[in-house]
């Protein structure tokens, strides 16, 4: 393995295990006001306090959860309705012509201002936030497992394992679903990238849970306040999100992008946005 | 070129569509413009409205009506070119649009057209250079910046070049009392505004490259595959001459890429204008649904969605004359 895989490897797995035991390991309550505002870095206070005199370190660990959570359940159910649909398209032809169009249809709209109506239409919450990106990202993916599909059962195997009798459903479900799995894999890993992504993105406009402490809820709040920039409490409560944010998405990306080469040398770099 | 008829309806039975969804999303959102103004939206003293008052208030601006007679008065204003007027900010639509669309026009089109010019001339040397360690790193370092958030890439700009090393304005488009008055003034202006344009322009200008770059690389690669190219060096052709062969075909898939993006202009700067408190559409927008402004919100989901659809007209027709083979197909 090489190194361009294992710093992403490292990384997702450290985010991950911050959003396990981060508030167990968190030094004092994320939103209580614990300490005199805009203290820099201390001792009691390794990443300093926000203008309302929470501890950023706090934050910064509890922060990670929502992404995490978020992104998993969005994921999850972008790949499970991408698999389905994507499948059955590959058999059909009716879900075939409904893959494509509604494919078409997803990549053809702006995703962010239909993801603000949709937030602002049923309230934002994790599983709200969660569920609108996994409903949004799943013809993009579908597409690719259709087209894996296809090519699948178009195979010498495939015929012969009708020959000898089996039904199509045995055939996709016993030799074409697993066939799938390191594009599943690789998708799954983008797609995860996208849903972090966004729910950072919504989070930093103010359209977040507003119940939880996020990352992207961590730099709304300190672009919120109007002197941030006039004093130097910028570089210890807006720059770790910020750049915790950075480094969680990036490292998707690459690993993802790795993946996806290796799974589809013919779909290399013409992975959609 | 002759444009096909089923073409015409589509773009037509898209455009009705478009308005019908355009007048009821605003009106599905929870909360109504009343509700918001008597909240204060933020900077007015909060207003408690009685019933009457906001019954007066409601017959005033027209919301009392049915729905459909309201989408009756929505369209017979289009027809007269007025957008309406807005509920939250308390001036014509049509003159808010006009102030803040340019701005969103001059960070959005500059950004687009320099990523997609960028990205066009690195693709093609990317896929020349196939396998080669420079274009590993290349593509690498652009695939990590296409996977940031945008809002990221503004802060991190902003941080470095606004705050740590104070080169450039952090917020807005025009510094505050500015006054553009002779010819002193406007050239003045000019020079405050493109400074004032470059982070947001940076921002949007990276967000965009790595999808140009990485669409050209993939395109040229698989022309470089193609028959053609190894007659056209077997003949003798420079490689310059070549080149120029992959590349205007390896055009087709780029320029469906430009168009997509050209359509999501108004709809893309939401983040970046966010970020810089740059004075666009996209803020509009979001202040917009904030404050359940629906004349604002039906003008800039109007403006968007047709942006989209002219957009994607524009970019099939130049599909077409690129790719003799799609003209008269209709398929577009």
């Amino acid at each position: 393995m090489s190194v361009g895989l294992l710093l992403p490897l490292a990384v997702i797995a450290a985010v991950i295990l911050l959003a396990v035991i981060g508030p167990v390991a968190m030094p004092y309550p994320p939103d209580a006001f614990v300490a005199r505002p805009l203290l820099p870095p201390s001792q009691a206070h390794p990443l300093g306090t926000t203008a309302l005199g929470q501890d950023v370190l706090a934050q910064l660990l509890v922060g990670a959860r929502p992404s995490v959570v978020v992104a998993a359940i969005g994921a999850t159910l972008s790949t499970a309705l991408a698999l389905a649909v994507g499948l059955a398209a590959g058999l059909g032809r009716r879900a075939d012509a409904l893959v494509r169009s509604a494919a078409d249809l997803f990549l053809a709209v702006p995703h962010l201002p239909l993801l603000i109506l949709v937030v602002a239409l049923v309230g934002p919450s994790l599983l709200t936030i969660a569920a609108a990106l996994g409903l949004l990202s799943w013809p993009a993916f579908a597409r690719v497992v259709r087209a894996q599909a296809r090519s699948e059962l178009a195979r010498g195997y495939v015929e012969a394992a009708r020959a000898i009798g089996g039904s199509e459903l045995r055939i996709l479900v016993r030799h074409v679903a697993p066939a799938l799995g390191p594009i599943v894999l690789a998708k799954f890993l983008l797609t995860v990238q996208y849903v972090v992504l966004a729910e950072a993105s919504l989070a930093f406009l103010g359209l977040g849970d507003p119940v939880l402490v996020s990352w992207g809820g961590m730099v709304h709040r300190a672009m919120g306040y109007g002197l941030l920039f006039a004093t130097p409490a910028w570089s210890w409560w807006l720059l770790p999100p910020v750049l915790g944010i950075a480094l969680f998405v990036a490292s998707l990306a690459l690993l993802g992008t790795a993946l996806d080469e290796r799974a589809t040398p013919a779909l290399r770099a013409l992975r959609p946005r | 070129m002759r444009t096909p008829p089923h073409a015409l309806v589509r773009f037509v039975v898209l455009t009705a569509l478009l308005l019908v969804v355009n007048f009821l999303l605003p009106r599905a959102l929870p909360g109504d413009p009343l509700a918001a103004l008597a909240r204060g939206g933020g900077e007015d003293v909060p207003i408690a409205l009685t019933p009457e008052a906001r019954a007066q208030l409601a017959a005033y601006y027209g919301l009392d009506l049915p729905l459909s007679q309201q989408f009756l008065r929505y369209l017979e204003g289009l027809a007269r070119g007025d957008l309406g007027f807005s509920i939250h900010f308390q001036q014509p639509v049509g003159d808010l649009v006009a102030r803040r669309l340019p701005w969103s026009a001059l960070l959005g089109l500059t950004a687009l057209a320099l990523a997609a010019f960028a990205g066009a001339l690195l693709g093609v040397r990317a896929a020349w250079w196939h396998g080669r360690r420079e274009e590993r790193a290349l593509t690498g370092a652009l695939v990590f910046f296409g996977a940031l958030p945008e809002f990221v890439v503004g802060l991190v700009l902003l941080v470095l070049l606004a705050v740590w090393w104070p080169l450039l304005p952090a917020r807005g488009a025009l510094s505050p009392f500015a006054s553009c008055d002779g010819l002193a003034g406007v050239v003045r202006c000019a020079g405050d505004a493109a400074s004032h344009l470059m982070l947001p322009l940076a921002t949007l200008g990276l967000a965009h490259l790595p999808g140009f770059y990485l669409v050209m690389r993939a395109a040229t690669l698989a022309e470089l595959a193609q028959g053609y190219v190894v007659t056209a060096r077997a003949k003798g052709l420079r490689e310059r001459h070549v080149a120029l062969h992959a590349a205007r075909n390896a055009l087709l898939p780029f320029v469906a890429l430009f168009g997509a993006r050209l359509g999501f202009v108004i709809g893309g700067v939401v983040v970046v204008e966010s970020v810089f408190a740059y004075p666009g559409v996209g803020q509009l927008a979001f202040e917009a649904v904030l404050a359940r402004d629906y004349p604002v919100l039906q003008a800039v989901f109007l403006l968007s969605g047709a942006a989209v659809l002219v957009a994607n007209a524009v970019a099939d027709a130049a599909l077409a004359r690129l790719d003799p083979r799609l003209r008269g197909a209709g398929t577009a």
